[in-house]
């Protein structure tokens, strides 16, 4: 499969590995350079430097035989902006993290798949543990 | 730019103290060989350079802070002095020997001659003036020899790993381009070659008397072997031999243009690394290639397979050695020019190897890659550039490129003006000797069409030392040396 990922954060990143492991293809799309280029050194993919507005951005990314756009940014805006623009390229798997809770409708209303509130889910599974060692 | 006459002298001064050290250590030679023509002359070469050294020290100042620029001087101006000096003790000896002297020895009673062997012999380089080496005193011959074991090492390491330390080490350092550091200080990293370089000669010696030489070529040929120099004790090179020998020679000179900082690696268990390093596996990859070129064109031009010799010749012109075990003279023109070739690109940087060096051809290729990946490239795309296995920001790669191609252009002005010299000079001389003679001296290694012989115009033997000299210092540091003059009369003028 070709994938597309959106940010090169450490959810970004650990997901690159992991879809070159399974021996997909990736692209990625990360604004700051010398992350890129730490990406670059250690993996051989395709990235491109910029916001996802970044005019052609995404053309430059070959969206149109793109498989799945992942959006993995800290950054709601940016990954709803993503998810709008897949959308838009008819790109069939769109999947994003969602970052404040509040916004998850937003996305479920174009129709995408999301991890909403990571942290929380981190922090409920915290704290499951703490429960469990109660007696 | 100022220039501190004085500290540039004292810094000469302490550099002499390697040829003095080394006519101390000939001297037993001398004896135990029983030529006792020769004593006098060693002494007479022993006691001019002391009182040189001993002048330059006293005329000389220790500089509070001393640049890049005059260090190089320093150093060029040093190899330049040394390589005369190399030349006294030959001329000594012709001269003492009068009359009784071999006709080859008699060559030596003009200057140029000795001067000749003493730049060939300090840069390495292997050009010769002597037309039957073993008809050589012995002393003689172990002279040659030790000015190309001290020589390839390059006289800066062994500067800094025996001398007291310079003012500022590591501008000496990088003057002689040796700027890999396998340890934290320069001095540790000078002593682990010195002892990786003394290690490798005595197995050369020993496996060259095990494959069937006697020990005095042994002991002679391993020198000259591992430091890439190429001086023999045996009329017509290395053909007296059989293949096993060759072959046992061929290993020598490849272990010679590995560079010192992967010996390091290898010695220490990381036997990869002889594999995984580019500069390396660029080196395996020019000797099968080239053999089989070589071999391919002497098989069309002569019809039959010379195997070992192919492959004896290349390796001698890539890892500028320069023994040679089939007159060149009877090559054919397009070997020459492959020879040559080889001889230009040369061995890896940080090894004992001369011409321009694989580190910078590696740079080049990358260069040359890179300009054709940009034209494919998106304009938010990003990338990375590698070279040697090393990832580079952008401006660092432009900048070894940069230097690599500097190099490389004034590489070819010295070939080219040198090619220009030699064909005026040589009596029916073609231009593929030439240029093949031209690359041999630039290159540091000492293969001969023929062209270098005590018969060469005086101004053609000019211009092989300059040629020696340059190549070994890869120029730039000439370069400053010769244009110091103009900008310090300059100088003085702009003062007024």
């Amino acid at each position: 499969m070709y994938l597309i990922v959106l940010g090169a954060g450490p959810e970004g990143q650990r997901f690159i590995e992991i879809a070159l492991e399974q021996n997909h293809e990736v692209a990625l799309i990360e604004k700051d350079e010398e992350r890129t280029r730490k990406i670059l050194k250690e993996n051989d993919i395709r990235a491109f430097v910029g916001n996802i507005g970044d005019e052609d951005i995404l053309n430059e990314a070959e969206v149109d035989r793109a498989d799945a756009v992942i959006a993995t940014t800290h950054d709601d805006a940016q990954n709803l902006m993503a998810m709008v623009l897949a959308k838009e390229h008819k790109v069939e798997t769109c999947i994003s993290l969602i970052n404040q809770q509040s916004h998850t409708s937003m996305f479920e209303n174009l129709g995408v798949q999301v991890i909403s509130d990571p942290a929380g889910i981190v922090a409920h599974q915290l704290y499951q543990y703490v429960d469990s060692e109660k007696p | 730019m100022k220039i501190y006459l004085t500290a540039i002298s004292r810094d000469v001064s302490r550099f002499l103290l390697i040829p003095i050290g080394m006519l101390l250590l000939s001297l037993p030679i001398c004896l135990i060989a029983r030529e006792w023509f020769a004593v006098l002359p060693f002494l007479a070469s022993l006691l001019i350079t002391s009182l040189l050294a001993l002048l330059l020290y006293l005329l000389g100042k220790k500089p509070e802070s001393v640049p890049t620029k005059q260090t190089l001087i320093s150093v060029a101006l040093s190899w330049g002095l040394i390589a005369a000096i190399g030349g006294l003790p030959l001329w000594f000896t012709a001269i003492a020997m009068g009359e009784a002297a071999p006709s080859t020895v008699r060559d030596f009673t003009e200057l140029i001659n000795a001067l000749f062997e003493g730049f060939s012999g300090f840069t390495s380089t292997g050009l010769t003036m002597v037309l039957s080496e073993s008809d050589l005193p012995a002393c003689l011959q172990w002279w040659r020899s030790l000015m190309e074991w001290v020589g390839g090492l390059g006289l800066i390491v062994f500067a800094i790993a025996l001398l007291e330390p310079l003012q500022d080490q590591y501008a000496l350092y990088q003057a002689e381009t040796r700027q890999a550091r396998m340890r934290l200080t320069i001095t540790r990293t000078v002593r682990r070659i010195c002892i990786i370089y003394a290690l490798y000669t005595a197995a050369s010696v020993v496996l060259f008397r095990v494959s069937g030489m006697d020990w005095w070529p042994a002991i002679n040929h391993g020198m000259t072997a591992i430091s890439t120099g190429g001086f023999s004790v045996t009329d017509d090179s290395m053909s007296v031999y059989g293949a096993f020998t060759k072959m046992a020679i061929v290993l020598v000179m490849v272990v010679g243009a590995i560079a010192f900082e992967q010996h390091d690696k290898f010695l220490k268990g990381k036997l990869f690394t002889l594999w995984r390093d580019r500069q390396n596996r660029l080196m395996w990859l020019l000797l099968i290639v080239g053999s089989a070129a070589v071999a391919a064109q002497q098989y069309s031009t002569s019809a039959q397979f010379a195997w070992v010799d192919s492959i004896f010749q290349w390796t001698s012109a890539l890892t500028t050695c320069g023994f040679s075990t089939q007159s060149i003279q009877l090559m054919s023109p397009t070997n020459k020019l492959l020879l040559s070739l080889a001889m230009v690109i040369g061995g890896a940087a940080g090894s004992t190897a001369g011409g321009v060096k694989l580190s910078r051809v590696l740079a080049l290729g990358e260069g040359v890659s890179w300009h054709f990946c940009k034209l494919g490239l998106t304009s938010h795309q990003a990338y990375i550039r590698r070279i040697n296995q090393k990832t580079l920001s952008p401006d660092q790669a432009s900048r070894q490129v940069e230097q690599a191609a500097v190099l490389l252009v004034l590489w070819l002005v010295c070939l080219l003006s040198g090619v220009l010299v030699l064909i005026r000079l040589v009596p029916n001389g073609s231009v593929v000797d030439a240029i093949f003679e031209s690359a041999s001296a630039l290159g540091a290694a000492g293969l001969s069409s023929g062209i270098s012989s005590p018969s060469l115009h005086w101004l053609g033997k000019c211009a092989l030392m300059m040629m020696m000299w340059m190549g070994r210092l890869e120029i730039i540091p000439v370069v400053i040396l010769l244009t110091a003059p103009f900008s310090y009369v300059l100088n003085v003028f702009g003062r007024r």
